[in-house]
């Protein structure tokens, strides 16, 4: 007799036999990787799969038929198991994500995720139980590893830059009491020697400062939030106190999106104090706004400034490199990378156009919240 | 605070102690100052009954032979010297340091801060609050 395809979810597969059906089943669970058991409403064990035996080191004849507490020597005797059997699963279909950690005396303390279901029958027939299981246990050590590890490098980096810049102030102390002593003894030459030395301290000070922000991103559990730009880009224009000789506009309305802030701060602050220092008109402008797509907002600090030639466009975002010599502009050569790589973990990317002598025009595309522009789900 | 009792700095940087001296010298504080490299030698010079006892202690955190927290809980344990008043001068704003300073009875901590006029702005503040601020005489 003919039984007509199971329409399962996904999977279409012409199957004209019930015993096709079943071998078909049968070859899919004992292929997978992961330990199933199919119980029945008296929590015995009806079958299990290749990988329950040769995972937790049982066999059938010790597991089929008996009760799940009893597997492998009463291994299984788990309170959170029993709390799942017993008393969450008959309330619910269904549950995901179980985790239970339990020290089994044959293979030491381990860390499991159960999905469990019930599995409804036909003809009056009592449910039976799936567990599926996962075992976590590496996952686990793993990111208890990895997030002991960001500790200590957070604290060696704060520590690390703490003690380089410490020499460095007292160089810059020492600089100053010299100079102050020796104002009206100094010629042109030794004073401008004076004020190199203190630059190059100031220097050293900012890089440290910007290497130990650049390997702080990144960090998880940074925590995304909405943001109110408009405010934003005001306080950081604020804060930059550009001359009465630069103008800086916001075009319209700045948008309130999610991000996170001290990053899209540091962000603004590079691009927008950028156009402010490489400044060489007489009158200079700089426009900030944003452009609204359906799936993302890309955001542009546009200046009259100098410009920049298109064989630097992809240098300019790489660590350390800067475009003036390092005496004419002040520059750690450090902020548009941090630009780049924030805008990247925000899942963006950024760009720019410009024209020598006329100016440029920084652009960064932050998708909107839970897309990436290639349509992916965050 | 008597003008004539000095004020004892404890600090193993060379630069760090002339910025103090030089500060001292610029604001024209009549209080002697001085100087020892470390919390064993604060302890040395404090322990030395032929010494003036200082109304006043200025202590640096990160030290060698002895930092700055040891000397401080030595200081606090010490019947004749646990009074003193100490004002921790750090480059650390590190959250634990300033947490057990406090629980071993700071009567302040300042971090240093890098620009020198700055820098003499708080000496000068330290030092005119304890002109007023009474401290009970020495045992």
């Amino acid at each position: 007799m003919r039984t007509p395809p199971h329409p399962a979810k996904g999977l279409t597969v012409g199957v004209s036999v019930p015993g096709e059906a079943l071998a078909y089943a049968d070859s899919i669970i004992n292929t997978i990787r992961e330990p199933l058991l199919v119980l029945d409403s008296n929590l015995r064990v009806v079958s299990t799969n290749r990988s329950f035996y040769t995972t937790f080191l049982v066999n059938p004849e010790e597991t089929v038929g008996r009760m799940v507490y009893e597997l492998g020597n009463h291994q299984w005797d788990i309170p959170a198991l029993r709390e799942l059997l017993e008393r969450i699963l008959p309330e619910k279909e269904s549950f995901s994500d179980y985790e239970v950690s339990h020290a089994f005396p044959t293979l030491g303390m381990r860390t499991m995720l159960l999905n469990a279901r019930q599995l409804r029958r036909g003809f009056g027939l009592p449910p039976l139980i799936l567990l599926a299981i996962e075992d976590i246990t590496r996952r686990k050590r793993l990111e208890v590893e990895l997030e002991r590890t960001l500790k200590e490098l957070d604290g060696f980096a704060y520590s690390v830059s703490h003690d380089l810049k410490a020499p460095l102030r007292g160089i810059g102390q020492v600089v100053d009491w010299l100079q102050e002593e020796l104002a009206d003894k100094l010629n042109d030459d030794q004073t401008e020697n004076m004020d190199l030395m203190r630059a190059r301290v100031g220097r050293m000070s900012d890089l440290i400062d910007g290497l130990l922000r650049s390997a702080r991103l990144g960090r998880t559990g940074e925590v995304r939030e909405m943001v109110n730009l408009q405010k934003l880009v005001a306080d950081v224009v604020d804060s930059i106190q550009p001359p009465k000789s630069i103008a800086i506009e916001v075009e319209g309305v700045l948008p309130t999106i999610s991000c996170v802030l001290i990053q899209i701060e540091q962000v603004f602050q590079n691009l927008i104090s950028n156009a402010v220092r490489y400044m060489d008109k007489e009158v200079g402008r700089v426009k900030i706004g944003a452009r609204e797509s359906s799936f993302e907002w890309t955001f542009f600090v546009e200046d009259n400034g100098p410009g920049i030639p298109k064989e630097h466009f992809d240098r300019i975002f790489q660590i350390f490199q800067t475009l003036h010599p390092r005496d004419e502009v002040e520059s750690t050569g450090i902020g548009l990378s941090i630009v780049k790589k924030v805008v990247e973990l925000h899942h963006g990317h950024v760009w720019l156009e410009s024209e020598v002598g006329k100016g440029s025009t920084f652009f960064f595309s932050i998708p909107k919240n839970g897309h990436t522009p290639e349509g992916k789900i965050l | 605070m008597n003008p004539h009792c000095p004020i004892l700095l404890v600090e193993d940087d060379k630069i760090d102690q002339k910025s103090v001296q030089r500060a001292f010298h610029d604001l024209k504080i009549a209080n002697g100052l001085v100087v020892v490299q470390n919390g064993q030698e604060a302890l040395t010079y404090l322990n030395d009954k032929g010494n003036h006892t200082p109304c006043l202690i200025l202590l640096d955190l990160r030290m060698p032979v002895m930092s700055g927290l040891e000397c401080l809980a030595v200081i606090k344990r010490t019947e004749h010297l646990k009074r003193i008043p100490v004002v921790v001068l750090t480059t650390s704003s590190d959250d634990r340091d300033l947490k057990q300073c406090y629980d071993l009875g700071v009567v302040g901590y300042m971090v240093k801060p890098v620009d020198y006029q700055k820098f003499i702005e708080m000496v000068r503040t330290i030092h005119l609050y304890w002109i007023l601020s009474l401290t009970p005489a020495p045992t």
